[in-house]
């Protein structure tokens, strides 16, 4: 698993699959896209679009606005707009801060996930400095990001960490993508997310790139000032190692579900349950290899953009988000690279949810497909395995989210995509260079289906 | 005289060390801002009773939650506000609390 990677990491073509790259011209994929979302969900349409050529297409057109206020030591929102887009430097930190932090965030969801601003459709990036007298907090207010000057005894401004404001444009993102209830586990996965693009945009923006191994993986490294017995705000490779001071307490988040920590304050510990997941995803990076942009922040991505956490909004726990990232891991790469997503949920104590039995995929299957939907069609026996391959007559590998299927096959570059309720499996394919056709996919000795 | 006890909740990080409840009696105060401060206490709450839409835009995160509570005799009244809270007197409330338990010395439970 761990490829040989440079000291350096490169710079990274944007979010195109490799193994399910489109080929062809516009024409041709808008025909066959026009085809596959005949017989499934607009969903379906989406995640292959999000699995081929949309990255490319948001890329392009993304627009970059950034507008940074002051609220000259007072509660206004937004306050006084002091640097606006290609505005040059200001010579005050904490407003050029902000706006080189909202840039470097802005630059990793374009660049890395061809991420068009935090809505994915130009939003603005507005924010205000200098919120407050001495105001030791940064957040977002569900519009704009806000950040204090800290009290200079034990906090320093807030702008001085570009993982807090990469931390705080991620909420953003969250808000547009699952949603994430502000509460207990599923708060504690929104936090766990902006802690994971924070600790991202950090690594991206260092000089060099960083890779996984060797970042500290300290949130708010430079917000604490010398007075502090501590190296930041959380540790996402030893959560609760951050900080141990006779002021600020000790660092109170656990990193293993054996010590998850039932509270009401902080929104039920939104921030202090972050670390069992956080240490999760730095396990999965370093185990990964490289920076965390190639895999595991993309196989993150993938699963809070996962319409079933939207879904799951409220009650989202742990083990559904463990589950969808090992999904995802299985999608994207394949079934060793899951194995290492798995293990690192296992090493945090979180076994990743399972799915209803009669829901399961992982089967035997029999394929009958036809290029051109004709009458006649060609009959497959396939055995799905658990970690998103499947083999058999053809191999390839199937990927499933809610009711909706998408099969790739390891010979050629056919897309399958199609609905499965219970037993049956019914949808459309195409190569994306002229060939369309039909197909459906029925559980092996499922009851009452006549042709199985 | 009426003795205020507030703590803050959540912001960026937990701190265990700031999570501490600070307590101060409003008679250490000037005597009109301590009527202003009863005053206000009594509006945001009458706020909240009559208020059906919420308090705070949706999406927040990371913001601070101020628990307060004033204490009159055995009387406990007590609310809790969220910092970007749309009331602005409950803002303004927040504002002279905090101003008041820097003013009237350190935290005594
Ligand atoms: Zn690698
Ligand atoms: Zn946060």
């Amino acid at each position: 698993m761990n490829h040989a990677h440079g000291i350096f990491c490169g710079v990274i073509p944007p979010f195109v699959h490799e193994h399910m790259a489109v080929h062809g011209d516009d024409r041709t994929r808008r025909n066959a896209l026009a085809a596959l979302s005949l017989d499934t969900t607009v969903r379906a349409e989406r995640l292959i679009v999000d699995l081929t050529a949309a990255g490319v297409a948001a890329q392009a057109t993304a627009h970059k606005e950034r507008a940074v206020h002051t609220a000259d030591n007072t509660g206004a929102l937004p306050g006084t707009l002091v640097r606006s887009e290609g505005d040059p430097s200001t010579g005050d930190p904490a407003v050029d801060e902000a706006y080189d932090g909202l840039g470097a965030t802005f630059d990793l969801l374009q660049e890395v996930f061809g991420r068009n601003s935090l809505d994915d459709a130009g939003m603005p990036l507005i924010s205000t400095v200098h919120y407050q007298d001495k105001y030791n907090n940064a957040a977002w207010d569900g519009r704009q990001m806000i950040f204090g000057d800290g009290d200079g005894q034990y906090f320093n401004r807030f702008t001085a960490a570009v993982d807090v404001i990469g931390h705080e444009l991620a909420h953003g993102v969250t808000t547009h993508e699952s949603d994430l209830l502000y509460m207990h586990q599923s708060g504690a996965l929104n936090e766990h997310f902006s802690d994971v693009i924070g600790a991202m945009v950090k690594q991206y923006v260092a000089v060099p790139r960083q890779t996984a191994e060797k970042a500290d993986w300290i949130i708010g490294a430079e917000l604490l000032t010398s007075a502090v017995n501590g190296v930041g705000l959380r540790s996402m490779k030893a959560p609760g190692t951050a900080f141990d001071d006779p002021v600020l307490g000790k660092d109170p988040q656990p990193d293993h579900m054996s010590r998850y920590v039932e509270t009401l304050s902080d929104n039920g510990g939104v921030h202090i349950n972050s670390g069992i997941p956080n240490r999760a995803f730095h396990l999965a990076a370093t185990g990964l290899g490289g920076c965390t942009w190639e895999k595991s922040g993309r196989i993150w991505y993938a699963a809070m953009r996962d319409p079933e956490l939207r879904r799951l909004r409220g009650t989202a726990r742990f083990e559904d988000f463990a589950r969808l990232t090992l999904e995802h891991a299985a999608a994207l790469y394949g079934p060793a690279e899951r194995a290492v997503v798995e293990d690192a949920w296992q090493q945090v104590g979180v076994t990743a949810g399972t799915v209803p039995a009669a829901e399961q995929v992982a089967d035997v299957w029999v394929l009958h497909y036809s290029w051109g939907c004709t009458d006649s069609s060609t009959r497959a026996v396939l055995t799905f395995h658990q970690d998103g391959s499947f083999s058999g007559d053809l191999a390839g590998k199937w990927h499933r989210q809610d009711g909706t299927l998408l099969l790739s096959f390891d010979d050629g570059p056919a897309q399958y995509a199609g609905t499965l309720v219970g037993d049956v499996a019914t949808g459309a394919m195409s190569t994306f260079a002229g060939a369309d056709g039909c197909w459906h996919l029925i559980r092996r000795g499922a009851a009452g289906i006549v042709g199985n | 005289m009426a003795r205020v006890r507030y703590h803050v909740e959540g912001g960026f990080a937990f701190f265990p060390g700031l999570a501490a409840e600070r307590v101060f009696e409003t008679e250490a105060l000037p005597e009109p801002q301590r009527d202003e401060l009863l005053d206000l206490f009594e509006t945001v709450r009458a706020h909240r009773l009559s208020s059906t839409g919420p308090m705070a835009p949706g999406g927040a995160a990371d913001q601070q939650t101020y628990v307060i509570e004033v204490q009159e005799s055995s009387d406990v009244r007590r609310i809790v506000v969220d910092e970007f809270d749309q009331d602005p007197a409950a803002r303004e409330l927040v504002a002279r609390v905090r101003e008041c338990a820097e003013r009237c010395g350190p935290a005594t439970p």
